[in-house]
């Protein structure tokens, strides 16, 4: 076989490798990210230093585990689970780190020890023996996320097997994964890469988010000279809401990727495309104790749709209105500590050439609508509608995509927390087209009362009857209507 | 002897296999049969299906060896057309409340970030959706009582729209099924032709469930027709036809089973194998699939979402025999994502201008198949030679060579496919090679084969002909 048949054959091995998991890194031990699956956007920058954290303070042989959710040493946020493990092809040794996402709790701490349970990076099986005592230690925690355990269980199963695929597969084929072929694999992407970018013009573009709070994400893109570079100097402080550099890294990657249109899968070349800097102090370069949940939900669309903004202003091609799937988020919770995490779609921005698409979460990936019959299985809800939200999207020569309409009807008494979103930037259309419609939320209570809530986020108690009512924003429009 | 009508012969049992581009019709003595299970058929034809009209081809094989009193038929024809915009005159009457719900849960196309996402378009028009004020809770309680009088008004709007399928899609109607039966009931009796199909117990996602009501609906007309073609063919002579469905049994006139006919020859694969392999890799001529003897699935992941089919758990391969060969990205020739189809045809059937597997396949091992032109594999030659010579990476520009480099590649990627998607796992399994393309195949991929034993069905090319016979006899 040729040489590029072997290097096109190893990006299909490790893509079926990674296949398994929702998102999933390799890396080899050059330190070199070789293949990346990504579920959301901070995935991008958050797996090189979450193994090189690891691996730096525990030596990581075959069949041991490390386990962390900690957002300071790799993570994402606290309900995303991310297991670290080793494994050894020839002389060569691998890093496999994986995510398992949990039910994340809505949250407006002060603080990230209060957004739940922190588990630094822990070692949670030596030679494939799992600690379980220690399992039941962070289990039995009142603010362990829920499934803990069960997650554990099935992802490091799917961790062995796969490792077990790995290993069996070259030993029979041993050049797929070869020193030289990875080499090629790297060289090739970055060839890839370079053409992509060779393309674009030189330019800069400044766009300022201002936040109904006072915060401002100020960021500055230019392309010069085949570089690309994202700066957010200017941007403020928060008391309230934060990003890590890694996640502000892979969000920009992820938007700029988006934007080029590219479908491959992201090795260490990728990581050369672009330059991102954040001052020390501001939201986006978020230090320990500082919480994460809020900024990870509704700042990472913002900055995705930024940066995509900026790109068209500076390439004058592939506008997109703002997308209205910023947070819409509610969580309902009943006693015994069983509660139904529902956020509920947004419209997505008009392009150039096209209508945006009704209630679409934009930068998640897994995109499912749950089924209506699996929720009242498992929560004591009746939903009485879900559907398009009529009317929601910005109007303009390419109308904004419709939110989502959802009522609930709920049918034992608990709390509901909510979080709207910044409705003063979420959904702008763009050259004259017209705004979405902002998110709504209200609680029509059993008496007939409606309570129209106007809070970007809080939590009031529902009883048994209770109406709940959550329409999410629409899409903005681009381009004056005709 | 055209014009003349076929004798009927009674110790004849035909065997019908319909792709979406072939078709294989197998004709079996019984007393021959009985006394093997492995006989030889007496008549075994490969139809390529747009050059050989499924009727007519019927009509002179059975002129030639007589009609059988039964023909038994496994098919996949309908999937030919999920590709075109269907729907017309399909209506579906939902839960109030859920009106654009099934819109919602279409699938979101591309699976990466895009700028342009968009949703496949919903098999059966988002206009001809009625909602139907009832309700029924998780727990199997009326919620909301039906209202007749609002299907009084559904139905003369339908008849006004002349509608002709129903889809009665409501909630929770696997643990109540009274208020779908009564609306059912309700539109049959108004002279439409309803699709409510009885729901699998363990069915918890109202929407596979929908979805494959309004396939069935979608799929009706076309059935039919399809039925009628095979009918044809015998000339009004009476044959017992016979279609089967995702569970091995027979049906004719049930339009709630079309779906799941689809995956008929999964279940009679399946059948033939549980007792000596834990997989089966199927590579016939128009697709590849690994298929578990031990493992089944509720639902069938089609392009419009799960549908609500019980099948035997299986994986439809990224590689297929319909890939496009083009120059990739990564340099090279190389295996695109791009899926063409035997409409035009491949290179050598002399109909098509774009290189694919079967090309490449057919280069390297002469597959020897009937519609296969000398014309076609030169301009297929040349056409190779002048993409490679396009390649600065490539330093041997010879076809041959090319595609034999290929060919490993392709047996690569079925082996790595097949190795990663274990659905039974463990760490001695036995699978099974079979389908048109196997005997080929097999030597290579049993030198880089990874994942237990592998064995090659002696009788590959005509396993799915046997295998239904050998089905056809255990459930009559």
């Amino acid at each position: 076989m040729n040489s590029f048949h072997q290097t096109q054959n190893l990006s299909f091995l490790l893509t079926e490798i990674l296949a398994e998991f929702e998102s999933a890194v390799i890396i080899n031990q050059e330190g070199q990210t070789l293949g990346l699956r990504y579920e959301v956007l901070p995935d991008l920058g958050t797996f090189a230093p979450l193994v090189e954290m690891a691996s730096r303070y525990f030596p990581l042989n075959e069949g041991d585990l490390v386990l962390t959710n900690d957002p300071y040493s790799g993570g994402t946020t606290l309900s995303v689970l991310n297991f670290i493990t080793a494994f050894k092809v020839g002389d060569q040794k691998f890093f496999l780190a994986v995510r398992g996402r949990l039910k994340p709790k809505l949250s407006s701490a002060k603080s990230l020890e209060d957004e739940g349970l922190r588990i630094p990076p822990t070692p949670i099986a030596t030679g494939r023996e799992m600690n379980h005592a220690l399992l039941e230690i962070i289990r039995s925690h009142p603010m362990a996320p829920e499934g803990f355990f069960e997650k554990v269980t099935q992802l490091s199963q799917s961790i062995w097997t796969q490792v077990d695929l790995v290993k069996s597969w070259a030993a029979k084929n041993p050049t797929l994964l070869s020193r030289q072929n990875q080499k090629n694999l790297l060289n090739e992407t970055q060839r890839r890469i370079h053409k992509t970018i060779d393309e674009l013009p030189n330019g800069d573009h400044r766009l300022d988010l201002t936040f109904e709070t006072g915060e401002v994400i100020r960021l500055h893109t230019e392309i010069k000279d085949k570089e690309v570079h994202f700066d957010f100097a200017g941007t403020t402080h928060s008391s309230r809401i934060f990003l890590t550099d890694q996640s502000t890294y892979g969000t920009c990657l992820g938007a700029f990727l988006c934007f080029l249109g590219q479908d491959f899968l992201i090795n260490e070349s990728a990581f050369s495309m672009i330059q991102v800097t954040t001052p020390k102090d501001c939201l986006l370069n978020a230090k320990y104790p500082s919480p994460i949940f809020e900024g990870l939900a509704e700042i990472t669309s913002l900055l995705g749709s930024a940066v995509i903004q900026s790109l068209a202003e500076i390439t004058k091609s592939r506008s997109m209105g703002l997308n209205g799937s910023v947070s819409t988020i509610l969580t309902l919770s009943f006693s015994g500590g069983q509660f139904f995490f529902d956020p509920v779609a947004g419209g997505t921005g008009a392009t150039d050439d096209s209508n945006g698409l009704d209630a679409f979460y934009f930068w998640v990936l897994s995109r499912r609508q749950p089924s209506i019959e699996e929720i009242e299985r498992l929560y004591p809800i009746t939903v009485l509608q879900s559907g398009i939200r009529p009317d929601s999207g910005g109007k303009g020569k390419h109308n904004g995509g419709h939110g989502m309409i959802r009522e609930i009807l709920v049918k034992e008494a608990g709390s509901l927390r909510w979080l709207l979103g910044h409705r003063n930037i979420q959904n702008k259309g763009l050259k004259g087209a017209q705004a979405g419609k902002p998110s709504e939320l209200s609680v029509i209570k059993a008496s007939g009362e409606e309570l129209v809530i106007s809070d970007p986020h809080g939590e009031i108690a529902v009883q048994a009857g209770d109406r709940i009512l959550a329409a999410s924003a629409g899409g903005g429009g681009l381009g004056k209507s005709p | 002897m055209a014009g003349q009508k076929a004798k009927k012969v009674t110790q004849l049992k035909a065997f019908l296999q319909v792709g979406v581009s072939f078709s294989q019709i197998s004709i079996f003595d019984e007393e021959q049969s009985k006394k093997n299970q492995n006989a030889e058929p007496v008549r075994f034809d490969l139809l390529y299906l747009p050059q050989e009209a499924l009727s007519a081809s019927l009509r002179k094989i059975w002129q030639e060896v007589g009609v059988p009193e039964r023909l038994i038929v496994t098919s996949r024809f309908m999937e030919k057309i999920l590709d075109a915009k269907l729907g017309g005159t399909v209506a579906q009457v939902v839960t109030a409340g859920f009106e654009t719900w099934p819109i919602l849960r279409q699938p979101v196309l591309p699976d990466y970030f895009d700028l342009k996402p968009h949703r496949q378009a919903p098999l059966a028009s988002k206009d001809l959706v009625f909602g139907l004020s009832e309700r029924v809770g998780a727990d199997g309680k009326v919620l909301k009582a039906l209202d007749m009088s609002e299907l009084e008004f559904i139905n003369s709007k339908l008849k006004l729209m002349g509608v002709k399928r129903v889809c009665v899609n409501l909630l929770f109607s696997q643990i109540y099924p009274e208020h779908q039966k009564r609306v059912a009931d309700f539109f049959r009796q108004q002279d439409f032709e309803v699709f409510a199909f009885e729901r699998h117990n363990e069915s918890c996602d109202e929407m596979p469930a929908w979805r494959k009501n309004v396939i069935n609906a979608c799929l009706s007309g076309v059935f039919s027709e399809h039925a009628e073609e095979i009918l044809r063919s015998f000339d009004g002579q009476p044959v017992d036809l016979q279609f089967l469905d995702h569970r091995g049994q027979l049906f004719f006139a049930d339009k709630n089973q079309i779906a799941g006919s689809l995956f008929s020859w999964l279940e009679i694969l399946k059948g033939d194998f549980e007792n000596e392999a834990d997989e089966i890799l199927h590579l016939g001529l128009e697709t590849w699939t690994l298929l578990s003897t031990r493992e089944r699935s509720l639902h069938w992941e089609s392009s419009w979402g799960r549908i609500e089919v019980d099948t035997p758990k299986m994986i439809r391969l990224k590689t297929q025999p319909t890939l496009e060969i083009s120059p990739g990205a990564w340099g090279g020739l190389h295996l695109s994502t791009e899926e063409l189809s035997y409409e035009p045809g491949p290179m050598c059937f002399g109909r098509a201008q774009k290189p694919m597997v079967i090309d490449v396949l057919n280069e390297t091992f002469n597959l020897k198949l009937k519609p296969i032109q000398p014309q076609g594999i030169r301009r297929l030659q040349d056409q190779l030679t002048a993409l490679a010579k396009n390649i600065p990476e490539l330093s041997d520009h010879n076809f041959q060579s090319l595609s034999q480099a290929l060919c490993q590649q392709i047996a690569q990627r079925i082996a790595m496919e097949a190795h990663f998607h274990q659905m039974h796992y463990k760490k001695s399994r036995k699978t099974v090679l079979t389908g048109h393309l196997a005997p080929e195949l097999f030597p290579i991929l049993k030198k880089i084969w990874a994942s237990g034993e592998l064995l090659l069905d002696p009788r590959s090319k005509d396993r799915l002909s046997l295998a239904l016979k050998n089905h056809t006899e255990r459930i009559l």
